[in-house]
């Protein structure tokens, strides 16, 4: 595996019981880039995310045949701890999921089951700084984050997700229950975390896979249809679906 | 009627009405099944407090032995000093009970309060001969002032049934003096030993089961179906495995001869210990149903969001789905060890005392409780023996629902500290 890849899967099948949900699936994410995937509804770009850090683990009577490369290592050795995968590579999920306790220990929380031994204040200022959110929860730290808009929610949870510095950052249809401006707020926060993290981001807006991401896949029916730099794909597709879904033909 | 009907669910304006005017005729019938039901619920409610409440109060006919006015003038014994008590005490007893009184604690030691209770119980003894009920208190008031004042030295006073006084005195032979003390504290030994054996217990059994068990294995499936199974066997069926289990079978350690060689022998195992133990069996499969309810409602989310920064399974459970899940973890158990304080069946088979006046002094004593002690009293032929049972049950209703209301109070308390 070349040393620019944040991480890679290989010739990954996924089941849910019987049904397959992903076929041979070989991609390629690029280290501190953002990668989009997007498909119609139901075409397993879920089920893909949910693969590379091993979330999919929790759903029982699952099948991974392939490979899914994290730093040289296959994700699915059984040496392989999950727990580790999944500080490593962290998630950000489609509804904003904070735990049900204060803001400040939301962040606090996943540092310090992880052995964070530093200032946690510190932690805490600078995790909230980099999602932009600190300025409008400092002097409500310890209320519960439930309290939040569901913006602010959502920052909070990018926010907790690289309180435990991961590499690669997971997001599912992180804006698809917010507003307007929190989405463009998310989508520029997104922009900026891509200088420290590779970003892999599933949705259902192209316009937001245009404006964010630097790779594009397309997905259908669990196949990768094609993938490429963002801007070329959206600029002259070279598969006919792919042509059709960008144009809102289907899906 | 209309002949193009252009949309198989089209309907004329007539057909509209009548579906309309069907569909409310069936939604009152409904409605009026509800009501009754609710009606009838509410009416049982009514007639069962009445029926205690009719116990526990009314009219009774005393006759005193010596009456208080012999003994002093105002006839109230507040009026006399110490030295006066004392003195018809000493007139009125056998110099032999008055020796044994001073063995006891010396007379001239003991305060007012005490040579009072002494000169009531031992001089003027007073013996209810007739006790009324409320109803007949309220409603055949004439009839019960005639037959008082046919009768000479007697006094006609309303009493209640319970009072502070009936609830820490201990038990007694005669109903006039009997208390629930001894029940009651053996009801609350009882809580103690089932909410620290069987709530540990069953709300670890609910975390295996939902969150590490498989269900594929077959001894899982198992276990699963036979803890449904168990919360429906008759609590009677409990007290045999209790009696074969601890009274029998653990005897060495339930009546208490592992500790304490000298221990009476006579008590074997039917010790509190050994119904508290009965009790929590009966109620674990009901905890364990309760809790792995509550933890089967926190969202999936909830989970996810915690295995996203790294969390162990464990870390998860413990830290965010325990927590989110305890108040109702908490209302499951409560009912649950509601439902064992009422408890009877069990208990006499296990062997409760059916005669105790002392406090429970350890785990491995002697006890009662207070739904054995209102079964007894119950059975017993003398009337007054049912206005103490009215008595009983009322302070059973009393610690059940204070029970209650702890419970809520604590998941307020709860649901506040996880809201800020
Ligand atoms: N837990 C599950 N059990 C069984 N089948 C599942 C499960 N989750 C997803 N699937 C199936 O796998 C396929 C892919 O689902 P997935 O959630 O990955 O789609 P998606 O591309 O994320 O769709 P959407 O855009 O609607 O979120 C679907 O056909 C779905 O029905
Ligand atoms: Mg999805």
């Amino acid at each position: 595996m070349e040393s620019n890849l944040a991480m890679q899967t290989k010739d990954l099948d996924f089941f849910y019981g019987d049904f397959q949900a992903l076929f041979k699936v070989s991609l390629d994410f690029q280290i501190k880039q953002v990668t989009a995937l997007i498909g119609p509804s139901g075409c397993g770009k879920s089920t893909l995310l949910r693969c590379l850090n091993r979330m999919n683990d929790l759903i029982p009577d699952t099948k991974v045949i392939g490979q899914v490369s994290f730093e040289n290592v296959n994700i699915y050795n059984p040496e392989v701890d999950p727990v580790e995968i999944r500080r490593r590579v962290g998630m950000v999920f489609q509804k904003p999921n904070p735990f049900p306790k204060s803001i400040y220990e939301n962040i606090a929380w996943g540092a310090r089951i992880n052995g964070f031994r530093g200032d946690m204040d510190a932690l805490v200022e600078t995790s909230l700084k980099r999602c932009a959110l600190w300025d409008e929860v400092k002097g409500k730290l310890r209320q519960n984050a439930l309290s939040l808009s569901g913006g602010q929610q959502q920052r909070l949870c990018i926010a907790r997700t690289i309180a435990v510095e991961p590499d690669v950052i997971l997001m599912d249809e992180p804006t698809s229950a917010l507003d307007p401006i929190s989405t463009a707020k998310i989508e520029e926060l997104i922009l900026e975390l891509k200088e420290r993290y590779s970003i892999i981001i599933v949705t259902h807006n192209m316009q937001q896979a245009a404006r964010v991401s630097d790779q594009t896949a397309f997905f259908l029916n669990g196949f990768i249809v094609e993938v490429g730099a963002t801007k070329e794909l959206f600029a002259n597709p070279k598969e006919d679906k792919t042509k059709a879904y960008i144009s809102g033909q289907f899906g | 009627m209309s002949k193009t009907k252009t949309h198989p669910m089209a309907r004329t304006h007539e057909e509209l009405a009548a579906l309309i005017h069907r569909r409310r005729q069936t939604g009152k019938v409904w409605q009026l099944a509800f009501y009754g039901a609710t009606g009838i619920a509410i009416l049982s409610l009514i007639v069962l407090l009445l029926n205690i409440f009719n116990g526990a109060f009314g009219f009774v006919l005393i006759q005193n032995e010596v009456e208080p006015a012999d003994l002093v003038a105002s006839g109230n014994l507040a009026d006399l000093d110490q030295a006066g008590l004392i003195a018809i005490i000493e007139e009125y007893q056998s110099a032999g009970l008055v020796r044994r009184f001073n063995a006891e604690k010396p007379l001239a030691n003991r305060s007012e309060r005490e040579l009072i209770d002494l000169v009531e119980e031992r001089v003027v003894k007073p013996v209810i001969i007739q006790a009324w009920s409320l109803q007949d208190s309220i409603f055949r008031q004439n009839e019960i002032r005639a037959v008082a004042a046919d009768s000479d030295l007697t006094t006609l006073t309303f009493r209640s049934w319970v009072s502070w006084e009936f609830v820490v005195s201990p038990q007694n032979p005669s109903p006039q003096f009997a208390g629930v003390r001894t029940a009651l504290l053996g009801s609350l030994w009882m809580i103690l030993i089932v909410m620290v054996v069987a709530f540990p217990m069953g709300v670890a059994a609910a975390i295996y089961l939902e969150e590490y068990a498989t269900k594929k294995t077959w001894y899982n499936r198992l276990i699963e179906v036979n803890i449904y199974n168990l919360a429906g066997i008759p609590s009677i069926i409990y007290g045999l495995l209790g009696l074969a289990l601890f009274v029998r079978g653990m005897a060495p350690f339930t009546s208490g001869a592992m500790f304490d060689p000298t221990v009476d022998e006579t008590t074997n195992g039917r010790t509190i210990i050994s119904a508290g133990l009965t009790l929590a069996l009966l109620i674990l499969p009901l905890i364990i149903i309760n809790s792995r309810e509550a933890l089967k409602a926190i969202p999936k989310s909830l989970r996810e969001s915690s295995y996203a920064v790294g969390a162990t399974k464990w870390q998860t459970v413990w830290h965010h789905v325990l927590p989110a899940s305890f108040e109702r973890v908490l209302t499951g158990t409560i009912l649950a060890i509601s439902r064992a304080v009422g408890e009877t069946a069990p208990l006499v088979v296990v062997g409760a005392s059916t005669f105790v006046t002392f406090d429970p002094a350890s785990l491995f004593a002697k006890f009662t409780t207070m739904p054995i002690q209102i079964y007894q009293w119950s059975a017993r032929p003398q009337s007054q023996f049912r206005n103490i049972a009215a008595g009983a049950i009322i302070v059973l209703l009393i610690l059940m629902l204070s029970m209650n209301a702890f419970a809520i109070i604590m998941r307020n308390r709860i649901a506040k500290e996880r809201r800020v």
